[in-house]
């Protein structure tokens, strides 16, 4: 009934919570019934049992895997899910205190806080995935206002669901100066849009210089500031320390995960690594959070144990570098099937940083800031051009790749422009180096065969894989 | 007067001055870098600029083709050593395009001095102490590797300078109020050039005779609108000029190779460095700063109303996030305001003339003028 009352106070919630509630429901029914098909001894599990969503995401990350990833991949997606549908009903009851931030803050703050978090690139992210005209609308809605047609694709949905209206209005914004010039921008015409306060964190460009922390510091210390005021209560340090031990237990499932990926063979598929990604950045230090991780962990636990590897036949490892084409969901699923290749690790879900220290408010702060001024993409795309490829050769040895694979997004200014040194430096390694031309969110630049095609040409006459 | 031959002549004293006095040119690239740290004695300031760059095969290879054609022109023409070659180079992290500038410099051609400095987003006090931090280094790594000695004696003469070559285009802008401006836009724009791209003791002297011989000329120059042309980084007089062409007179501009980079002197009564990191951090800002978009906003819009600008052009250049979001967020703000917008994006090279004055031309038409 709240939630009902609140879609009446603002229509315009209705469509991100359908969005949500339709992945929910799609990937929970399969994960479910694949899961009692499996106890009851039905194998194999047919899945044509149920007809499937046009664009099943369970369907094309999981077909014709062993039911336990089956059902771990759906009840990661279910959690994920069932996370924003938890948030629309919180919003319903307490709009006032809807607070949208920018992907590279960490909402652990706005949690302690007891405001409410929304990502506002969360729900245009899934857009492709659910429904891939949903995504060209909305860049159209930009471009048409007179946003450059160059402008990464992920704002550019992201400001067609503001401009539209499409989002529940919040009570403040939060947004940093990471990862790029573009996302950063775009909270200027979206600060118009909305009308309400908007604070930016100002990261240093180097964030690895030694005075970078306790600047970082300042700058969360400031948010905190802004957040208190929208509050009009203090941050909470006891509600803060909970949360952030319960990050925690997130992230030591994670590092034992990203453990076991070093074996050969690989105990688990490429698929972990969105699902990882979006957990830290939806839900990290709740125990939905924590569910994911572990359930994750687990299957890759009991394969390992058994000396399994998720592809029957491992013939290759692959490191992905830069920003993985949401066009194509299945991508890590036809690699494996088609060339048995696992993409042990990737740019965008490797988290190294050190548990929180929460003996003391100064550890855990000085903890939390450095996650927050250091995720992934925002730590690579910002720095030294070292920054950029230390991380990426580091994993490439750590994990015995035979590839990398360059997933080069085209409005990606900074990335892009690090490909000549990427480049150069796999050439001196002697790495095999796959660039694939894409657009994130786009599939009408590079559709989702056009990928899979440039894999092929790399395939056949470099890898010579037949 | 011709202010081309003018801007020639300047520019051939002005390099043989250099040579003369054995002074090293220091390259800079964005409007954040200080040049009073670049025009101490043994060294003068260059804003990079590569006006001859018409392909960038070579850069090509490195920088992506979405990257923006004034980065890619930059590397091209350091890499065929086009416009001579540099003693050394300072960047800013002021975008994504200039920090991967920095990056395949140091990769392609790795430069004996090759600087970057790590610009704030915010302007309160521990962004100024960060920036000095960053001067400060830049002070210390320039005198170990030029073997100079710069200290306060050597910075104030250097701020000296550069606010009275500050004051000067100032003046000469001053110019450009009146009913019938005595110079153009173009005009101004290789005064501009000239004061960021010289010793600044050839060009003082050169700018203090042109403000005399331009305010006692007489002037009668045809025109069917004043114009005020802002957007991202231009440093091309030809690029003004084909506005002109077309029968705008641009008596005003908001870009940083104009206006901006020359507003605001460096305080002359407090310790040298920490002076210069507050002008560069307080000065008009560059849309990838935080907050400032009001005042940037308040700034197009009165400088419009002080110069009777009928209408205002803003160039984009292609690639540019900031600019490019910007550049709509103002072009509907201003319509908001009453003022006829004209929005053009733009490579580095000039190009596409013949279509770029027909849309001016459609522009003028539409303001009735």
């Amino acid at each position: 009934m709240v939630l009902i009352d609140y879609v009446k106070k603002f229509p315009q919630a209705i469509y991100p919570y359908y969005m949500t509630r339709s992945v929910l429901q799609g990937m929970r029914a399969m994960a479910v019934l694949r899961y009692y098909a499996w106890k009851r001894g039905e194998k194999p599990f047919d899945p044509d049992m149920i007809k499937p969503r046009e664009r099943d995401l369970l369907r094309l990350w999981s077909e014709g895997r062993p039911p336990d990833y089956q059902v771990a991949i759906g009840e990661a997606l279910g959690l994920t899910v069932d996370y924003y549908v938890d948030i629309f009903c919180r919003m319903a009851r307490d709009p006032d205190k809807l607070i949208w931030y920018e992907d590279v803050i960490p909402p652990e703050i706005i949690q302690a806080m007891g405001l409410i978090p929304l990502m506002v690139e969360g729900i245009p992210g899934m857009a492709p995935m659910v429904a891939p005209e949903a995504a060209h609308r909305f860049i159209d809605v930009a471009e048409n206002a007179g946003y450059p047609a160059d402008l990464c694709s992920m704002p550019k949905v992201t400001l067609g669901m503001v401009l539209e209206g499409l989002l529940p209005p919040p009570r403040a914004i939060l947004c940093s100066n990471s990862p790029c010039d573009g996302g950063m921008s775009s909270y200027l015409p979206i600060e118009q849009a909305v009308g309400v306060p908007v604070h930016r964190v100002d990261f240093p460009w180097n964030v690895y210089e030694p005075r970078a922390a306790e600047y970082c510091l300042k700058e969360v210390e400031r948010m905190i500031r802004f957040l208190e005021e929208i509050a009009g209560h203090p941050l909470d340090m006891d509600r803060l320390r909970d949360i952030c031990e319960m990050r925690n237990r997130m992230q030591e499932a994670t590092m034992e995960l990203w453990e076991l990926m070093k074996a050969r063979p690989c105990p688990m598929g490429g698929m972990l690594h969105p699902l990882s990604y979006t957990a830290y950045q939806v839900c990290p230090g709740t125990p939905m959070g924590i569910r994911i991780a572990e359930s994750i962990l687990q299957v890759a636990r009991d394969n390992h144990k058994e000396g399994r590897g998720l592809v029957p036949d491992e013939k290759h490892r692959a490191i992905m570098w830069g920003a993985f084409p949401v066009t194509t969901p299945d991508l890590y699923e036809w690699l494996e099937n088609e060339y048995g290749m696992v993409t042990v690790m990737v740019m965008l879900s490797y988290d190294h940083y050190p548990l929180i220290d929460t003996s003391s408010e100064a550890s855990m702060m000085r903890d939390l800031v450095e996650i927050m001024a250091k995720p992934p993409m925002a730590r690579h795309t910002r720095g030294p051009v070292e920054n950029f490829l230390g991380d990426l050769f580091h994993l490439y040895e750590e994990y015995q790749a035979d590839l990398v694979i360059m997933a080069a997004h085209q409005s990606c200014k900074n990335m892009r422009a690090a490909l000549g040194i990427l480049r150069d430096a796999c050439r001196r390694r002697d790495i095999p180096l796959l660039i694939i031309d894409h657009d994130v969110f786009d599939a009408r630049v590079v559709s989702p065969e056009g990928i899979k095609s440039q894999v092929r040409d790399f395939m056949d006459t470099v890898m010579r894989d037949d | 007067m011709n202010t081309a031959s003018w801007a020639d002549r300047l520019t051939a004293e002005g390099e043989d001055r250099a040579r003369t006095e054995g002074l090293r040119r220091i390259a800079y690239f964005c409007s954040y870098v200080p040049e009073e740290i670049l025009s101490v004695p043994g060294l003068y300031a260059c804003r990079m600029r590569a006006s001859n760059t018409t392909t960038t095969e070579t850069a090509d290879s490195y920088l992506g083709l979405f990257n923006c054609s004034y980065t890619r022109a930059m590397l091209e023409a350091i890499l065929e050593h086009e416009s001579g070659w540099m003693d050394g180079f300072v960047f800013t992290a002021g975008c994504d395009h200039l920090r991967r500038l920095y990056d395949n410099l140091v990769h392609t051609a790795n430069p004996p001095f090759c600087r970057i400095l790590g610009l704030p987003y915010k302007t309160h006090e521990d962004a100024r102490e960060w920036y000095f931090e960053e001067l400060v280094q830049l002070r210390n790594a320039l005198e170990e590797h030029f073997d100079l000695s710069i200290g306060d004696e050597e910075l104030r003469g250097a701020i000296e300078a550069c606010n009275e070559n500050r004051r000067l285009l100032a003046s000469l802008n001053e110019l450009r109020k009146g009913e019938n401006p005595p110079i153009t836009g173009e005009d101004m724009q290789r005064a501009v050039v000239a004061s960021f791209s010289l010793p600044k003791s050839v060009v003082n002297a050169a700018l203090a005779d042109l403000i005399e011989e331009v305010e006692t000329a007489a002037w009668d120059r045809k025109f069917r609108a004043r114009v005020l042309l802002m957007g991202s980084q231009l440093d091309d007089p030809a690029y003004v000029r084909v506005i002109e062409d077309a029968g705008a007179l641009v008596v005003a501009d908001g870009y940083c190779f104009g206006s901006l980079q020359y507003e605001h002197a460096v305080g002359t009564d407090s310790d040298p460095l920490k002076a210069i990191a507050v002008r560069y951090l307080e000065k008009t800002p560059c849309p990838r700063m935080f907050d400032a978009y009001p005042d940037r906003y308040m700034r197009i819009v009165e400088v419009a109303r002080e110069f009777g600008v009928q209408g205002i052009i803003i160039q984009t250049m292609k690639f540019c996030d900031t600019w490019g979001i910007e550049g709509n967020v103002f072009q509907n703000n201003l319509r908001e305001e009453g003022f006829p917008v004209l929005r053009l994006e733009r490579e580095y090279a000039l190009g596409g003339v013949g279509q770029m004055k027909t849309r001016i031309q459609a522009f003028l038409e539409a303001m009735g003028c």
